[in-house]
């Protein structure tokens, strides 16, 4: 968590673009929350139901972000998705939902709140040495 | 009925894995909910999952509980989905994430 779905018809973005789209996406939600890298998912789907030449970016996140800065993660990760996919940006909509850290578990472990990552990555490696 | 949607790495999980899955879930929504559950699977392409901006190995299993569940049968929920999955695909704990979701 958090996790970037990414939803598109296929062959609407190449295979070849989604390695730089997933680290963009990833560089930005870092960027905007500093939460850590390794906490975010960035999947590629093509469901049946998908718009025809429209992309649909949807992310679910911790709860505890401002609307700050959900806003500037909608705007810039649609506007990098664009970019980067060779789209008009008007084709990518783009919207989160917050999830509470304690509905989630990653590791085996309830996830941190926001800003709590540190303690939680030092009991996740105790406990992982000591198992 | 307790919805589960799994997005899991495409050929990662063997069919019978799949369908051994899905007999925990629904043990699970049995277990702490007394409820059947409806499992969903969006399997990721191979080249489309990223995890830390490289290759994804992880599986996320988002099960909608009740509003009312304590937070103590929550955190039971996430880790018996966490020890299904690990048991039976061989995975390692820290390639699971789990949500017990409410609307």
């Amino acid at each position: 968590m958090p996790l970037y779905l990414c939803s598109s018809p296929k062959n609407l973005i190449a295979e070849e673009r989604k390695p730089a789209i997933a680290k963009e996406l990833t560089h930005i939600h870092c960027d905007v929350t500093g939460a850590p890298s390794s906490f975010v998912h960035v999947f590629f789907v093509t469901p049946d139901e998908a718009s025809e030449g429209s992309v649909s970016l949807f992310g679910s996140i911790r709860g505890g972000r401002s609307d700050d800065q959900k806003t500037e993660i909608t705007s810039r990760m649609s506007g990098a998705v664009a970019r980067l996919a060779g789209l008009d940006p008007a084709t990518v909509s783009m919207g989160t939902v917050d999830v509470p850290a304690k509905w989630a578990m990653e590791g085996g472990d309830i996830m941190p709140e926001p800003g709590e990552e540190a303690a939680w990555f030092a009991a996740h490696a105790a406990k992982a040495a000591a198992s | 009925m307790i919805r589960c949607s799994c997005l899991i790495q495409a050929g990662q999980v063997a069919e019978k894995q799949q369908t051994n899955l899905e007999a925990g879930l629904t043990k699970i929504a049995q277990t702490y909910f007394s409820d059947s559950a409806e499992v969903g699977w969006t399997h990721i392409a191979k080249g489309s999952g990223f995890t830390d901006s490289k290759p994804s190995q992880s599986s996320i299993i988002s099960m909608n509980v009740p509003a009312d569940t304590a937070q103590e049968t929550r955190v039971d929920v996430l880790h018996a989905i966490c020890d299904l999955w690990s048991a039976e695909t061989g995975c390692h704990v820290d390639d699971v994430v789990a949500t017990a979701m409410s609307a």
